[in-house]
């Protein structure tokens, strides 16, 4: 090889070793003849110009050996709009990108896909933030999966065999597969799991369990009951907290049975009706008695204040369903609330029948506990701590029902201790047209009034930028007019921001019902 | 006639332009907008009290924007003309306001003083003969520079034969230093081209990768450029000028002749924007489709100043271009346009990489300084292989493709394993992609 010759030579230098030029027969070994030698440098240089421009001249490509690898199968989902397209861009760039997980519902319920020039940003997108990826598998398309086999990083969206990942996977592969797969198999999902669950360490163990609460069936049972004599604590609770809630289980029903016989409803004649609480004297001991395989978090700070039995207590009644209570006492749950109230052990009861409503979603027990405003006033700590995630158990138009009820009866525009605001952060649903005025009033109002506290009304100004992801896009116009302008400006960025995440959630929505132009 | 966001973002000056164009091509933020078959023009509400008037003209595209922004085109033009792509009904038709007509007419009266329009009927009546005294002037001049580069470029031969003796690998250990003075010396002897490649052999020899063998071809190019340069007077015309233009003596635009003007309908298959001597330059690709010949149309524009070609990738305009003297005419200027860009697949390029590599060879033995090449292919399938990306034609034959992995993958979504037309600069040993096209769609790469 002549380059390679010369290569040599020429990393060396020429000081070192003399040029040899093996010029074979063709026009270019003529033309290295035609070099003198005896000018080291000279003929290396012409050479080195001769040689390259020849390598460059005759380049030769491989020849593929291996058949071309398979092509992607057609999409039937026609791709979305170019617009569409544009607003995907801006939110990969970084622009609203908090409102990318309704861009990819609506574009799911719209029967589109994601054009393939996007596609390698947005499985990007996916690998960084993995809440989203049960979003974008759903508006990748053939195009996607395809895409998704060839890079490592993607593999979550490639729809590949589940037995292989299972196995071989990654922790993140194989908790994305098998939560994937409980919503399409449940019984599949469980059985791979059961198939590997001894050899799998504690940390693993309880997210893959917790990952059964979707799909949840009867036929889970024994899989489940195994998992109470789990080697660790938290896998055993979990394993607890799942037999809870299958309507079905054993625990569930012996829990009920023997929790609930420690408790009775008393209404005097004269006087207000009250629980009446029978505490075992080692709660230990009568659980195992009774056959109520559940545990009892370690004590932590919160149960100083209601004491080593409160604690128990507060789960024990957080196991049993609520409605449980009002069958056996024919009450409804706000006659139950109320006689908890009366209760010796009132703190812990009522945040066991908080725990309880959450638990189990029951939204009439939801309903009653949140419109019940003595509740938030008495400040009972462990009640508190679980009040404000029982709005999402909640069908949204209730819970639309009772904050508007709020917003009705305090009419000082929203602050930040107003009652209905906690409940506003967790509505994360689109709200409706009624609730979304509603609420750009009070705030307005609230901006319009002057007089602030800055500490308190940075969480106002934090919320607003959360609502402006949930009220009513197709108000964008309405509701992004008139705002009142503070003296100082305090407001305008969060205002600003308001009003364009609406707007673009306006303009995005349209976009992707717009018939698809092309 | 509509041109798809892809063509229309890539006209933007940097990132940060394309997004915020981006988000402002939204209807809220235009209140009054129009268009008719000429121009797009609306008002966009910004921080200020009056609003800002955007103006787009279709025939080229070109811009024009109230706001006080230094990009070009600024975040409105783009935005307006992503909203106009892409939702045109929303825009009301008819009559240009009257700060349209007028930037329009002054438009087309600058026409043929810009020299993009008529220049070519114009151009010999109004260049009158130089005067005697002046043709001495530049004669005189030329033969000074004649000397200045002989002597940079003999400099240059001896500092190569210095490096050869002492070989690559003490070179590559030597300090920029090295470098820079051999090319400051060469910027002094009005050699600029030669100085540049000098200079970037300093950090080839700080790269990695088969440096050895990259530092070695440019020295041979350098190396036949300064062998070349001591018989130029015996070379034939056109290998004159490619030796000039690769040592970095231009032929000025004005110098070029009207004879060599080529009409064709013109497809703009790339765009590539690097940064050379301190300057921004652009890169345009075209390739006509009744005579199958490239041409790369060069703009720079100093650091933070606008750089416009008026082009948009993946459309096609009806053109006449002149040539730039050489001996394989790659580089041209545009001088004419007859029609408005439409968006377009080229059918013209190569069906196999070894009809491309046989074209390469050719104009390599034309014009031995080509450093770029374009390449067009008809059909080939982007693929990764053993984490390599590689542009597979009909005929089983493997092209590798630039280092980018972003861009791969953006090219493997843009074909699906079936075949693409692809545009790429071919630096003779790897294709650097830059536009693909596939079912009528066309992307960036």
């Amino acid at each position: 090889m002549v380059w390679e010759d010369i290569l040599s030579t020429a990393a060396v230098g020429t000081e070192r070793q003399e040029v040899v030029l093996a010029p074979g027969d063709g026009e270019l070994g003529r033309a290295l003849h035609r070099l003198d030698p005896s000018d080291r440098e000279g003929a290396l240089l012409a050479a080195v110009a001769l040689a390259a421009l020849y390598r460059r001249a005759g380049f030769q490509p491989a020849l593929d050996r291996q058949p071309l690898p398979e092509a992607c199968a057609a999409d039937e989902v026609p791709c979305c709009s170019d617009e569409a397209g544009q607003h995907l861009a801006l939110m990969l760039e970084g622009g609203f990108k908090e409102v990318l997980p309704e861009w990819l519902v609506a574009l799911r319920k719209a029967g589109r896909r994601v054009p393939a020039d996007h596609l390698p940003a947005l499985l990007d997108r996916g690998r960084a933030e993995q809440s989203l990826r049960p979003l974008i598998i759903n508006v990748t398309g053939n195009r996607g999966c395809w895409l998704a086999t060839q890079n490592d990083e993607w593999r979550w969206a490639s729809g590949g065999a589940a037995g292989d990942t299972w196995e071989t996977g990654n922790r993140h592969e194989r908790l994305f597969l098998l939560r994937a797969l409980r919503e399409t198999d449940p019984e599949r999902a469980r059985e791979l799991l059961s198939s590997t669950w001894k050899s799998e360490v504690a940390r693993d163990r309880l997210s893959f369990l917790e990952i059964l609460l979707t799909g949840l069936n009867p036929s889970d049972e024994p899989f489940l009951s195994e998992t109470l004599q789990d080697r660790s604590a938290e896998v055993r609770r979990m394993g607890g907290e799942i037999l809870l809630r299958l309507s079905s289980s054993h625990l569930r029903e012996t829990v009920s049975d023997k929790v609930g016989s420690l408790f009775s409803y008393h209404k005097p004649l004269l006087g207000k009706a009250r629980i009446e609480v029978s505490l075992p004297g080692d709660p230990e001991k009568w659980q195992k008695e009774n056959q109520v395989q559940l545990e009892v978090p370690a004590t932590g700070a919160v149960s100083k204040h209601l004491g080593r039995k409160g604690w128990w207590l507060l789960h024990a009644v957080g196991w049993v369903p609520p409605m449980s209570w009002c069958r056996l006492w024919s009450r409804k749950p706000v006659e139950v609330l109320e006689a908890a109230r009366n209760s010796e052990w009132k703190a812990a009861i009522i945040a066991g029948l908080i725990t309880a409503a959450g638990r189990y979603g029951d939204a009439e027990w939801v309903e009653a506990i949140l419109s019940d405003r003595q509740l938030r006033e008495e400040n009972l700590r462990e009640a508190n701590a679980n009040l404000s995630e029982l709005g999402s158990h909640l069908p949204a138009a209730r819970l639309e029902a009772l904050i508007l009820d709020e917003l009705a009866r305090e009419k000082k525009g929203l602050h930040v201790d107003h009652p209905a605001l906690w409940l506003l952060l967790e509505h994360r649903q689109e709200w409706s047209g009624e609730l979304s005025r509603a609420v750009v009033a009070g705030i307005k109002e609230r901006i319009g009034g002057g007089r602030k506290n800055e500490l308190m009304e940075w969480q106002l100004k934090a919320a607003l930028k959360q609502f402006a992801l949930y009220v009513l896009p197709a108000l964008a116009d309405e509701l992004s007019a008139d705002w009142p302008a503070d003296a100082d400006g305090w407001w305008q960025d969060a205002v600003d921001e308001f009003q364009s995440v609406l707007r673009f959630r306006r303009d995005m929505l349209r976009a992707i019902l717009k018939e698809g132009n092309n | 006639m509509s041109f798809s966001p892809e063509q229309i973002i890539a006209l933007a000056p940097d990132a940060p332009s394309a997004k915020a164009g981006r988000s402002l091509a939204s209807t809220g933020k235009w209140p009054a907008r129009g268009y008719d078959e000429r121009a797009v023009w609306g008002e966009c509400r910004g921080s200020g009290k009056e609003p800002y008037r955007t103006q787009i003209d279709l025939t080229e595209p070109a811009f024009r924007c109230t706001c006080p922004s230094r990009k070009f085109p600024c975040k409105h033009a783009l935005g307006l003309f992503l909203l106009f792509a892409t939702q045109q009904s929303s825009f009301a038709s008819g009559g240009p306001p009257p700060w349209v007509v007028e930037w329009l007419e002054k438009r087309d009266r600058q026409q043929p003083k810009r020299g993009t329009a008529g220049e070519a009927d114009q151009a010999p009546a109004e260049a009158a003969p130089p005067t005697q005294k002046k043709r001495t002037t530049k004669v005189k001049r030329s033969s000074e520079r004649q000397t200045r580069v002989a002597a940079g470029l003999a400099e240059l031969e001896l500092w190569m034969r210095d490096l050869t003796r002492r070989g690559l690998a003490a070179a590559q250990t030597q300090p920029p230093k090295y470098w820079e003075q051999m090319a400051a010396r060469l910027i002094d002897a009005q050699a600029p081209g030669a100085a540049r490649r000098v200079r970037e052999m300093s950090s080839v020899a700080a790269s990695a990768e088969e440096w050895a063998d990259v530092m070695l071809a440019r020295m041979g190019s350098l190396f036949l450029a300064a062998e070349g340069f001591k018989r130029i007077e015996s070379l034939p015309e056109p290998v004159q000028a490619d030796l000039r233009a690769y040592i970095g003596w231009t032929t000025k635009e004005e110098e070029l002749s009207a004879d060599g003007l080529v009409r064709d309908r013109w497809v703009v298959t790339g765009q590539r924007t690097y940064e050379e001597d301190k300057l921004r330059v652009q890169r345009t690709w075209l390739r006509g489709e009744e005579s199958g010949r490239d041409a790369a149309l060069l703009d720079f524009a100093a650091p933070g100043q606008a750089l416009t070609s008026g082009l948009l990738t993946g459309t096609m305009i009806d053109a006449e271009l002149v040539y730039y003297p050489s001996n394989y005419p790659l580089r041209a200027s545009l001088r004419q346009r007859h029609s408005a860009p439409v968006p377009r697949t080229p059918v013209c390029g190569y069906a196999s990489a070894e009809s491309f590599l046989s074209a390469y060879a050719d104009a390599l033995a034309r014009n031995p300084w080509i450093e770029v090449f374009p390449a067009l292919f008809d059909e080939v399938v982007p693929i990764r292989r053993d984490e390599v990306w590689l542009a597979r034609d009909a005929g089983g034959r493997l092209l590798p493709l630039g280092p980018q992995a972003d861009g791969g993958w953006k090219l493997l979504a843009f074909g699906g394993g079936r075949p693409v037309t692809l545009f790429g600069e071919w630096d003779g040993r790897r294709l650097l992609p830059l536009g693909v096209w596939a079912e009528g769609r066309y992307a960036r790469v």
